[in-house]
């Protein structure tokens, strides 16, 4: 069980949900569900708040950090977390944000944080995010992080209507400190 | 793994699943493989005796679909390993292989690797299998092209291997209606 609280101003917070969060989280995906549903893999076995909380379980029961609720104003508009390859030394990052949420630069100032824990704290040598290529807005976020596109997996990821193809960005710990300005 | 997998692959070699009583042939292979495998592979530091073998063997167990943890051997004597690890969330193969130096050059793998893709996608109904291999390990990306992948993108610094290196990894994919097509 791995639990981040990280204030990133501005009334922004990413913290680890817990089991109380349950109703909340539900009630978001549920009236997001039709702008989340042609990239989201996890949106049509979230049907129910038991799914949610069999979700939010097995993140506090996990070694990895993917269950994150990005909060503001103390309520919440979208969902982040990172998973751990711990073979590669390499973590993937992943995000969702709420109807009427979309184009604040909340995600990319809370993806920010993650790289920097992920190279900081964690130790790690790589970081991934994976997006549709027609998710245009996504793809924005890789690229105002920084991060290198690498490749598409043709038909590399499944979603409600089918397969989609999945451009691949990475970036590397000694790129995230230049881009910091630490050389 | 398929504890029952056994698969002739000709000339008096077989492909099959690995049980408790292999692993003292596993672990001696390796062990006069150690350092040309470690340049490749993230998991030859955690073969350290047979027992770490045994319980790798029942820990792939625990995944009943994969096809994964068989030896190729020709005879009885161990030559290498092929995998077909599934991932069931979007039915896609991740293969894996690997050999003894006395037994390269041969066709082996291309073989072993054949015979599980087309249990992948037949048995298994897989939509896609990829395959990750050192940008710099020419016999394995050979075998990817034997097998009609398509090469998909290079993931810089995506493989940690021996001595805490890291290598590039490129991605190679092959979707079931290509597979079909050149069947």
């Amino acid at each position: 069980m791995n639990q981040l609280l990280w204030d990133l101003g501005d009334g922004l917070v990413v913290r680890t949900y817990v089991m109380d969060d349950a109703d909340e989280l539900f009630a978001l995906v549920d009236a997001s569900r039709e702008r989340l549903r042609p990239w989201m893999i996890w949106e049509p076995t979230t049907t129910t708040v038991a799914d949610t909380r069999a979700f939010i379980r097995s993140c506090l029961d996990s070694t990895d950090y993917e269950g994150n609720g990005l909060w503001r104003d103390g309520r919440l508009i979208g969902g982040i977390g990172l998973s751990l390859d711990t073979l590669a030394n390499s973590g993937e990052i992943g995000y969702w944000v709420g109807d009427g949420h979309e184009g604040q630069g909340t995600v990319t100032r809370a993806c920010a944080r993650f790289l920097d824990f992920a190279f900081d704290e964690l130790g790690l040598h790589r970081m991934e995010l994976s997006a549709a290529v027609a998710n245009a807005r996504s793809r924005a976020v890789a690229e105002r992080l920084g991060m290198r596109e690498e490749g598409v997996a043709r038909d590399g990821c499944r979603v409600a209507a089918g397969y989609l193809d999945l451009v691949s960005y990475g970036i590397l710990e000694d790129e995230w400190r230049a881009r910091r300005g630490e050389r | 793994m398929r504890p029952d997998l056994h698969i002739e692959l000709g000339g008096g070699a077989i492909l099959r699943a690995f049980t408790d009583a292999d692993a003292e042939a596993l672990f001696t292979v390796i062990e006069a493989n150690r350092v040309r495998l470690a340049r490749w592979f993230p998991w030859v530091d955690a073969a350290t005796d047979a027992s770490s073998q045994v319980a790798w063997i029942e820990a792939r167990a625990g995944d009943p679909r994969s096809l994964d943890a068989n030896g190729i051997w020709v005879g009885d004597q161990l030559a290498g390993g092929c995998d077909l690890l599934i991932r069931p969330v979007d039915d896609i193969g991740e293969l894996g292989f690997w050999l003894d130096e006395e037994f390269v050059g041969r066709g082996l793998v291309t073989r072993a690797a054949q015979l599980l893709i087309a249990c992948g996608f037949e048995q298994e109904e897989l939509h896609r299998v990829q395959l990750r291999a050192g940008v710099e390990n020419l016999r394995s990306r050979a075998v990817a092209k034997r097998l009609k992948m398509r090469e998909e993108g290079v993931m810089r610094g995506a493989g940690k291997v021996g001595g805490g290196m890291y290598v590039d990894l490129a991605m190679y994919g092959l979707l079931v209606d290509d597979w079909r097509l050149t069947r």
